[in-house]
């Protein structure tokens, strides 16, 4: 139980529900992905690269490519909400 | 400034917090005779849900960060150097240097925990005698378990903040917890360079107040001043091995003169009672 977080949501993952919440840990805003399955939770923050475009990232890196298909989920979820 | 603290509860069915109570069998992590607190290895806090209508025990690790650190040995060194275990009550909004404490983010944004404690381990350093009896300027160290009479566990205040482990992606709380002016037995015990210092104890209301109200920054150095009475403790020396075994075992020093216990026939002159 992880009691100063935002209230957590779910979305839609290629059939299987995520579990995820929202963090502000110091100036950063960050978010918990729990799986279903055995998979461990991601952590994904949004980041900035060279050409200072934005793009989702993992902490720690290394699961770049789950990043980039669950974060525009993240982002879809929250576009919707102000709908 | 006390590094050791016990967590090991045995007895007691529920952890309450006045008419909240946590069935004690729930936590696998009540299990522990002694952390140590240079290790920055998990413990038990408890933290308020978001209404403070309720608490739950979660683990967070002993050495209070203010920032999300890149890498653990990082974090060692961070704590090597400023050690974070601690906070002094006094300097819960200003240094000792006059300027704006590490701390003073937690109090003013509520960041409250408690610190859970069956048993406080604290050094006594004599100096040692020479061949011909003369005082050597080293001295030797005698643990102490310090526990609370008729009490299995009680409460101390802390602060907490939750940081980003950058190496696992984990989200953890560190925390801290306050010292305040040490009281006769603890002035004796605790004795190193004459700081005088001991946790700040806290009593069930109080320990509420701290965790489950809004109080005032204000009224939270009040509560963390808290000095509990010598007589409200029990003490016995134990084995040089505890943190090594992380158990406090009951160990005998002949040579050791006894603590001076006159404060069990007074009234003990607190600088902050309870209130």
């Amino acid at each position: 139980m992880v009691i100063d977080e935002l209230k957590p949501f779910t979305i839609d993952f290629q059939g299987q529900p995520l579990t995820v919440s929202e963090h502000y840990i110091g100036e950063e805003r960050l978010f918990r992905v729990l799986f279903e399955d055995k998979r461990k939770p991601l952590t994904l923050v949004v980041a900035m690269n060279s050409q200072k475009q934005k793009f989702w990232t993992s902490v720690p890196q290394g699961r770049q490519e789950e990043a980039a298909i669950i974060g525009p989920l993240i982002a879809w979820f929250y576009k919707n909400k102000k709908k | 400034m006390c590094y050791y603290n016990g967590q090991k509860v045995t007895r007691a069915e529920f952890i309450r917090l006045k008419n909240l109570e946590k069935e004690t069998r729930k936590y696998d992590f009540l299990n522990v005779g002694v952390h140590n607190g240079f290790m920055f290895q998990p413990s038990a806090i408890a933290i308020a849900n978001a209404d403070k209508t309720d608490f739950e025990l979660v683990l967070g690790h002993w050495g209070y960060l203010p920032y999300s650190i890149k890498s653990h040995e990082e974090i060692k060194k961070f704590l090597r150097i400023y050690t974070t275990m601690n906070f002094k009550s006094e300097n819960m909004f200003l240094n000792d240097k006059g300027d704006k404490s590490m701390w003073a983010d937690a109090v003013n944004k509520g960041r409250t925990c408690l610190v859970l404690s069956t048993g406080m381990v604290e050094n006594r350093h004599e100096f040692k005698v020479g061949k011909n009896g003369q005082q050597l300027s080293t001295t030797e160290a005698f643990p102490y378990m310090v526990t609370m009479k008729d009490r299995e566990y009680w409460w101390m205040p802390g602060l907490y903040n939750q940081v980003l482990d950058k190496e696992t992606g984990e989200l953890v709380y560190t925390f801290a917890f306050a010292t305040t002016q040490a009281n006769a037995l603890m002035r004796q015990i605790h004795n190193k360079d004459n700081k005088w210092r001991m946790p700040a104890v806290l009593n069930d209301e109080l320990a509420w107040e701290w965790l489950m109200t809004n109080a005032t920054p204000e009224r939270l150095q009040q509560i963390a001043r808290t000095q509990v009475p010598s007589k409200d403790m029990v003490y016995c020396t134990i084995t040089k091995e505890y943190l090594a075994h992380r158990v406090a075992n009951p160990a005998e020093y002949p040579n050791l003169a006894a603590i001076d216990m006159s404060y069990m026939d007074i009234e003990e002159a607190l600088l902050y009672p309870a209130a």
